[in-house]
């Protein structure tokens, strides 16, 4: 349990939230570039086969994270510039997954702090 | 990818917007430049944005670090010199009296500030909200 990944499930959807944080990162740089699309991470694919378990040794294991991450383009209104990026958007959404990584990191934390005392308490009393 | 390569991100962005400002800036000190080391009157000058992949290259598999870089900065012929009458200007035409001004529109250049402006703003939040990111990162464990 302590070596290797502690939490693969949180690790990976932090990952995801960086991840994501670039892209809409990427997209509020490029506002003012001609002919750019707003594009953004999806999640759902890989919820799905972040559920998929290796139950034999014959399976094959689920693929790599980055792989897993797809990058599509959003649908948006084109300016005069053929540019589909919404600031608006861009930044709420940008703020929603910063809380929501802050938020998975609060769980790991909280989960770090149980571990803690399960070593410093438990062979008390 | 890390949160760092996010912060190269915005980094390019303001420093696209700020060649922005400073261009629009050097527009408008010189809305009323006659003379220019090319000759004629100063000509307004327009960024061009693009978009651009940097660091390392088999990143950009899944979208990789993107960014913008200013690709070019050109001359705007899409515009004529503003003509004026006027005999006893020096760059007056001495035939016909009148002076070419540059093609330079104030108002144009004030709103081009502000979207510039903006923009520049725009990839300070992102910047702050990714420096929260990586703090409380830097937290955890502790």
């Amino acid at each position: 349990m302590i070596d290797g990944r502690l939490y693969p499930n949180m690790e990976d959807r932090m990952d995801w939230n960086a991840r994501r944080h670039q892209s809409l990162s990427n997209n509020i740089t490029n506002i003012d570039t001609p002919g750019f699309h707003a594009k953004d991470v999806s999640f759902s694919e890989q919820i799905r086969l972040l559920t998929v378990s290796v139950t034999n040794p014959k399976h094959i294991a689920p693929i790599g994270m980055d792989s897993r991450m797809q990058q599509y383009e959003v649908a948006g209104n084109a300016d005069l510039k053929n540019n589909t990026v919404d600031l608006d958007r861009e930044m709420a959404e940008m703020t929603k997954n910063g809380l929501q990584y802050v938020a998975m990191l609060q769980f790991v934390s909280q989960k770090l702090k149980t571990l803690r005392s399960a070593i410093n308490e438990g062979g008390k009393g | 990818m890390s949160l760092f390569t996010a912060l190269d991100v915005n980094t390019s962005g303001l420093t696209a917007q700020r060649r922005r400002f400073e261009v629009t800036s050097s527009n408008l000190n010189n809305a009323n430049t006659t003379r220019t080391f090319e000759g004629g009157p100063y000509r307004r000058k327009d960024v061009v944005f693009q978009n651009t992949t940097f660091g390392n290259a088999l990143m950009s598999a899944d979208g990789g670090s993107e960014g913008v870089e200013v690709g070019a900065v050109l001359d705007d012929y899409s515009t004529a010199f503003d003509l004026r009458y006027e005999p006893g200007h020096p760059d007056a035409d001495p035939v016909t009296g009148y002076v070419s001004y540059p093609n330079v529109d104030t108002a144009e250049e004030m709103i081009n500030m502000m979207s510039a402006a903006r923009s520049y703003e725009a990839n300070i939040s992102a910047i702050s909200i990714l420096k929260t990111m990586i703090n409380r990162t830097l937290e955890l464990g502790r």
